[in-house]
Parts: C-alpha cells; structure tokens; sequence
C-alpha cells in the first residue's frame, strides 16, 4: 500500500473540523444547562432545601 | 517550569478522583432531587382544584380526590424510554378517564413532543378502567415514539388495573400483558450473531458476514429499530432505570450484547461491528476517497477531550437524574431525524468530518467508544494482576479485528 502523503493543510483541516464540532458539543452542554437548570428547577437548590427539611424534622 | 511541570503532574494525579467524586456527588443530589412531589406537580396542571389524597395503597399508587371537579387523579409510574415516567389520571367515580396528565418525564423532548404533536393522550379519554389498554390493540403507538408510547401506556393500564381490583372489587377481564418479542427483536439478535461470526469465523464465513455486517447493522440497528446506545442509556443503568424484561427486550438484548461481548469476551463488538453510525462515516470517507491525517497529539488529546465531554454528560445527567439531556450523540437524529436546537448542527458537521477523516466521530467525540474501550481495558489489566498472582503468565490473546474498536490506538 503507498504512503499516504502528509501535508501541512491536512492537520489544519482536521483540526478546524474538530475545533468545530467540539464547540457545537459545548454549545449543546450549554444548552441543556440553560434549558434545564435555569428554566425549570435547580435540582442543587431542590436537594438542599430537602436535606434542610429533614434535618429540621429532626 | 518545574513549577508548571509540578502542576501539571499533580493535576495529572489529581484530575480522575476529582472528576469521580464530582459524578458521585451529582448523582447523590440528582436523585434527592428527583423524588417527586407530586401534590405540587398536580396542584400546577390543575391550579383550579381542591385535591385531598386518599390512599397510598399497595403498588404504589397514590390517589387524590379533585373536590372541584368531583372525581380522582390516580397517579401511576412506568419505564419510558429515557427513565422512569408519572402520570396522572383523572377518572370519574365510575372509572371512566377523563384526561391523562404529564407529572413528570426523562423521555427525550423530541420524541415527548411527537406525542403530543399526534396526539396521543387524547385517545385515552372515555376508555374505562376494565379496558385492555394494550398498544396496537386498543391503544394506537405513534410512529417513531413507540417506546415512549409503549412506557405512557404501561403506566396507565396498570394504574387504572390496581384500582379496578383494589377500589372498585372487579375481577380481572382484561387481557394480560405479552411478552414483545418480533421482528425488532429477532433482527437484533441475527446483527450480534453475525456481528460474533465475523469476529471469530474464519474463511468465506467471515468475508460474507463482513460483506453484509454494514448493510444489517444501519438497516436493523440504524433505520429499523433505531436502537443505537448513547451515553444516556449507560448513564440511566447506573442510575437504576432498568426497563421490564418482558415489554423492553429489545433494550435486554442490546445490552446483554453490547456488555456481555466485554465482560465475558474482552472484546468491544458494539464499536467494532454493531454501531450503525460508523458505517455512515466509513461509507461517507469512501465516497470522497479523502482520508486526510489526524495530527498526532490531537489523537492523544482527543481521549482526553472525549473523557471531558463525558464528564459534562454525566454530570448533565445525574444533576438532572434525566438520562436523554447529556446525550450529545448525532445517532438519534442520523437514523429518526429527530433532535432539538444546536443537537442540529453536530450530526452535519460530523458527517462532513467523517467525509474528509475516517471515523470521525468515532475518534475524536464518542462517549460510547470511550467507555466500552475502558471497560476492555480494564478487564484486561485486571485478568493481567489475577494471572500474575495465581501462576505463570498468560500468553495474551491475538489481535482480533474487534481490536479495532479501539479506534484511539490502532487507527491513525
């Protein structure tokens, strides 16, 4: 099998295309935060205020 | 420099138990938080209404009487797809449902809206408490949401069973659940099978099974069943959403397949041979004929990175005890074109990446890959330390093609 020829280029594609598509993945993750955890309800906030409460009952 | 180095060795060391005690501590306060408060829930879908509870009987049913509107809220819980699932039902004295309330759900938005948009609970309205409520039967399942059909269906049929026998005294009339064993089933079978021959099978069986594995992996797996694992699935074990045995055997085979190759063969067969998804990239890189060259720290880093990635999923996941919302994957959409917001743009983007370098995705983002090939990993390092102990050293097994789902190393 001949050697693939490397070239300077390549490296710069691949790892735009990966710099790219890793900040579309962050973009989601963020997202999803934002959707989640700050629309709807904290669940941090949630489990704190339970444990309050318990440890209260007690 | 020695100072940076000095750091870089600590956070080295440091930088796994901090990432798993960060994961352990989301999981403890997802799951504090994910226990329902259901008066709350139902008190927002019905702000109007006066709700006294009634009974917490056996089965874990939890009924509430609505003063206002004279009648009852059963509350029910079932597997859907991404988790477990509660409703409401609103019956009249004599049994009768009135409408069917969402309480609270893991199912993936997408295919959550796709029930709505068809209007799927609508159909509910008027059955009775004796109905069969069996989906295909006499409950229609919307296409290309069937398990979450299949998990909103469940949760009403036995919330609306337990009341006929335990509040109304009738006998069972009803039909009984049957096992869901067909085509997707058998189809899912038939792909580890070959996936398994052309892993052992040497001679013109293994070139046939290599020849077909592309097309029977993206028909029965991709296309077909839809049936691709995410890290949300992997995430949903740990978190205990194990679907029934009898209505989700489709999800018992994928698994048995998927971990069962792993643990009792060493090999990941899933990322070798089953996933659907790489055979898009392989197909997409063939058309184009480009293979272009991944520079060689960035196939080093890109472990790294991915164990990062699967780090913010996991703790996405066990936050919001919500297995579908970490999953980042572009399976779902690839194969039901189904996804929400920016989940739009990654499965283009690693398409056009896989045109121009060979399993893209695979390489450089795939939580799966990651945790499968772990998982091997670590099997292997731990039967290494069991041989060492208890006598002479193993000749390690050949190289298999399975191997080379271990794309971080062998492929470059």
């Amino acid at each position: 099998m001949a050697k693939r020829e490397l070239k300077p280029w390549h490296y710069q594609v691949t790892t735009a295309l990966a710099v790219v598509t890793l900040l579309f993945v962050i973009a989601y993750f963020v997202q999803t935060f934002r959707t989640f955890f700050l629309t709807e309800s904290d669940p941090v906030l949630i489990a704190a205020e339970r444990i309050k409460g318990k440890i209260e009952e007690r | 420099m020695a100072i940076a180095e000095k750091l870089t060795s600590v956070w080295s060391r440091l930088s796994f138990p901090l990432a798993f005690t960060s994961l352990v501590i989301a999981f403890v306060i997802g799951q504090i938080a994910a226990q329902p408060d259901y008066k709350a829930l139902l008190q927002a879908q019905l702000p109007d209404s006066t709700l006294t509870l009634l009974t917490e009987a056996e089965g874990g049913q939890i009924v509430y009487r609505d003063d206002t509107a004279d009648n009852y809220v059963i509350i029910s819980e079932a597997e859907g797809y991404g988790g477990p699932l509660a409703i409401g039902i609103r019956a009249s004295g004599e049994g009768e449902i009135a409408e069917i309330l969402d309480l609270d759900n893991k199912e993936t938005p997408s295919f959550f809206d796709k029930l709505l948009r068809k209007r799927f609970f609508q159909q509910f309205a008027g059955k009775t408490i004796s109905d069969d409520f069996l989906l295909d039967e006499d409950i229609d399942a919307v296409s290309g949401a069937t398990v979450s059909s299949l998990g909103f269906t469940n949760a009403v049929r036995e919330a609306m069973h337990i009341a006929a026998t335990a509040h109304f005294n009738l006998k069972p009339t009803w039909k009984q659940t049957e096992w869901i064993f067909g085509l997707n089933e058998i189809g899912l079978i038939g792909v580890f099978v070959l996936a398994f021959v052309v892993s052992y099978a040497k001679g013109p069986l293994a070139r046939y099974g290599k020849f077909a594995m592309p097309v029977v992996a993206l028909g029965v797996v991709g296309f077909y069943t839809n049936s691709s694992v995410s890290i949300g699935q992997m995430a949903g074990i740990v978190m205990g959403y194990i679907p029934g045995f009898k209505q989700h055997l489709l999800w018992w085979i994928m698994m048995a397949g998927m971990f069962g190759s792993v643990l009792v063969l060493g090999k990941n067969v899933y990322c070798g041979h089953v996933c659907p998804f790489q055979y898009v990239e392989r197909g997409l890189n063939k058309i184009s004929g480009v293979n272009l060259a991944v520079r060689p720290g960035m196939q080093k880093s890109a472990r790294l990175v991915v164990g990062w990635m699967t780090w913010c999923a996991l703790m996405l996941i066990f936050l919001s005890a919500h297995p579908t919302l970490g999953s980042y994957e572009p399976f779902a959409m690839m194969f039901s074109l189904t996804g929400a917001g920016v989940q739009w743009y990654i499965l283009p983007l690693s398409l056009v990446g896989s045109f121009f370098v060979l399993n893209f995705w695979c390489r450089l983002f795939c939580p799966v890959g990651l945790v499968l090939n772990e998982m091997v990993r670590l099997r292997r390092s731990l039967l290494k330390r069991i041989s060492s102990h208890s006598g002479p050293a193993r000749k390690p097994d050949a190289a298999t093609p399975d191997d080379k789902g271990d794309l971080w190393r062998n492929e470059s």
